[in-house]
């Protein structure tokens, strides 16, 4: 079967009627957590990983493919309407959105977001679906070493981008490697670092470790904030697809974005914030309108909108042909994928390419459909403003507690996971990037693993250099390491610039009535 | 320049240094003999051993830099570590923090749902939420639908209590038709 007879296949399980129903409502939530300030999609995909034990690995990806989808574009919602993002991906979207909103309306601004959006996720998936296959296949030649030294680029790929403090992240990256390393180790089965605790000898679940660090030290940080804005949005915000005219007039700037996100997507770590602000930061220095940008140019939201959901479908290449998430939300369909013993990487592609192809149908139907239902969530905003987000944080809490509760029906992961949400509260205060500590809680066993069977093989350290392809990626991985610890990049700037306005999105996140 | 939080910094690099050199010494797998048990130098505490010994190393340097920020005047701190202690209430942190491992603890002892049911109460009251009715409704209704669909819907084992709350809760569950 050929690629697109894989695809037309994909299309019909991705359209069965319980699948397509389980899409959507993965897009109502990603939408809504992405348009209610505070709470933000990552910490949406956390809280629903428990729920996918329920479901089939496929089930699985699409529904958390619909969160992804719709909560990357859901902030755009509120930074147009109300001026505060959503998400940290969503910053740029107020600068030129809410003066276009304030000028032309909230209709105008709101249409120009979702076209783009839909394009650059559409362009995405395609990318997705073409480019992952010949990927994989030459993954395909990939030894113990090869995979090692990928899933150390992958980790140690976060640190380009981790808020602009690289000492911090790498406490927290090498903090998340060490506490994945409690318990067995992969090859002698010696118990490492579990004082006596029979608890500790089977690991430190990931999906606790997740759904801590990012729903209930989220929670926690929102809950603390001072400053409590009120937010009243009366009217209905009604949304449709840009004209063809428009649209034609605004091609450069969406193509551009598209390209940008679309790159950024497949660096591992980076992810929609990243690629909203570097396509908002060269859009500006490509416009000739570049110097009216902030006072309501239109290519100044279409390309950020272009971009940062151009990265979600790239972001699944490394995923699905490596094992190497791209970002926080492809970190939890990694996560997904190993709940339900599915091993991401090229052997995927050869034994299960349904599997593989109905992803990729999902994410393009998820792309379409997500501008419906960004439709209908736009005109409920007003509603979802009036919900007391004191009442939600209760529920995501207790919702929190039961989902590490359903990992192993343990009280004693209510514990861990409290203890790690605590941390990642701390952590946020503190200026500590989370994302290395749970990237690193995740792939940390798997680079063990990889590593340890290396050596034994080869029963030397230098096969990692002594290989091309190995050599490769470890080279890369070094010089992302010396990227990282030179400041003047536009990634690295543009971190920089996230790193700040993140301040601005965490004091206005929390939104009282 | 904030040497508070100069000093903040300064205590929690030093915490991360002496417990990541502690347990890289002592507590990895206790009683193994790493030699024996490595090949080509590489054995069961090499990975956790290295990671830990990385988290030693960014610590001391960041403990370094830190001090220098302290004793040698001339640098300064970055304005946004200041900022940062303003945008928060640490009162509500540690009341958030308090009620949320309060409920964690009670869950064992009084069991999930009436665990829940108390919690939604204190934490929408603290919260700031006044109305009595809002807090009732959304308490027991919300402990309601939880009940149901992870003790109903998904046969998830949720926590019973102990003794007299044991019995109270599958009293609860046979009114709400769970069992």
């Amino acid at each position: 079967m050929d690629t697109l007879a894989y695809l037309a296949h994909g299309m019909a399980v991705a359209f069965e009627p319980f699948n397509f129903a389980v899409m959507i409502a993965g897009l109502f939530i990603g939408v809504i957590a992405g348009a209610v300030p505070g709470i933000s999609f990552v910490n949406a995909m956390a809280l629903s990983l428990p729920f996918t034990y329920l479901m089939s690995p496929l089930v699985a990806m699409m529904f958390l493919g619909g969160i992804y989808v719709g909560g990357v574009f859901g902030g755009s919602i509120s930074s147009i309407l109300v001026n505060i993002p959503g998400d940290p991906d969503s910053v740029p979207s107020c600068w030129d959105g809410y003066p276009i909103a304030q000028r032309d309306g909230a209709v105008h601004a709101l249409s120009i977001a979702i076209t783009a959006s839909a394009i650059g996720g559409l362009f995405s998936a395609m990318l997705l679906t073409f480019a992952a296959p010949p990927f994989a296949s030459f993954a395909l030649t990939f030894d113990q070493p090869e995979f090692f030294a990928a899933t150390l680029l992958g980790l140690v790929s976060v640190l380009a981008v981790c808020r602009g403090n690289l000492l911090m992240g790498l406490i927290s990256l090498f903090l998340g490697i060490a506490l994945g390393s409690v318990g067995s180790d992969p090859l002698y089965g010696v118990n490492r670092l579990t004082f006596g605790s029979e608890l500790l000898e089977n690991g430190i679940d990931f999906v606790v470790v997740m759904i801590g660090i990012f729903a209930i030290g989220e929670v926690l940080e929102t809950f603390s904030a001072r400053d409590q804005p009120d937010i009243s949005v009366k009217e209905k915000a009604k949304m449709g697809l840009l004209s063809p005219k428009d649209l034609w007039r605004l091609r450069g700037s969406i193509t551009r974005g598209t390209a940008i996100g679309s790159v950024i997507g497949v660096i591992p770590g980076a992810g929609a914030a990243v690629g909203a602000f570097v396509a908002y930061g060269l859009e500006k220095q490509f416009n000739k309108r570049g110097d009216e940008f902030g006072t309501g140019i239109e290519d100044g939201l279409a390309a950020p909108e272009a971009s940062k959901n151009a990265t979600t479908g790239a972001a699944m290449i490394p995923l699905l042909t490596l094992g190497i998430p791209g970002s926080g939300g492809a970190a939890i369909m990694l996560a997904a994928l190993m709940l339900h013993q599915v091993q991401p990487g090229p052997l995927l592609f050869v034994k299960d390419p349904e599997l593989i192809y109905a992803i990729f149908a999902s994410f393009t139907l998820a792309n379409i459909f997500m501008i419906f239902v960004s439709m209908l969530v736009a005109r409920s905003f007003g509603l979802l403003m009036r919900t007391d987000p004191i009442i939600l944080y209760a529920f995501i809490l207790v919702l929190s507690l039961l989902g590490a509760f359903a990992v192993r029906n343990n009280v004693a992961d209510i514990f861990i996971c409290l203890a790690f949400g605590i941390i990642g509260y701390f952590m946020r205060r503190h200026n500590f990037p989370t994302a290395p500590l749970v990237l690193g809680v995740i792939l940390g066993p798997l680079a063990e693993g990889y590593f340890m069977t290396s050596v034994a093989s080869y029963g030397t350290l230098t096969v990692f250099f002594t290989r091309p392809a190995s050599a490769v990626l470890m080279l890369l991985t070094f010089a992302f390491v010396a990227w990282s610890v030179f400041p003047r990049s536009s990634i690295r700037t543009s971190a920089a610039a996230y790193d700040a306005e993140t301040k601005v999105v965490d004091r206005k996140a929390t939104v009282r009535d | 320049m904030d040497t508070r939080e100069a000093w903040k910094n300064i205590v929690i690099a030093a915490f991360l240094l002496v417990t990541s050199a502690v347990l890289a010494g002592y507590f990895i797998a206790p009683g193994l003999d790493g030699a024996a048990a490595s090949r080509g130098g590489v054995g069961p505490t090499t990975w956790p051993r290295v990671m830990l010994i990385g988290i030693a190393v960014c610590a001391a340097v960041m403990l370094l830099r830190e001090l220098a920020r302290v004793f040698l005047r001339h640098q300064h701190l970055p304005e946004a570590a200041a900022e940062t202690a303003e945008l928060y209430d640490n009162r509500k942190a540690v009341i958030g923090i308090t009620i949320l491992v309060v409920f964690g603890v009670a869950i064992p002892v009084v069991g999930f749902a009436l665990a829940t049911v108390a919690f939604f109460a204190v934490w929408l009251w603290l919260g700031g939420v006044r109305r009595p009715r809002t807090v009732v409704l959304v308490s027991l209704l919300g402990t309601i639908a939880l009940l149901y669909l992870f003790a109903g819907v998904s046969k998830m084992p949720l926590d019973r209590g102990m003794g007299a709350f044991d019995a109270l809760t599958i009293s609860l569950y046979r009114v709400l038709g769970i069992y």
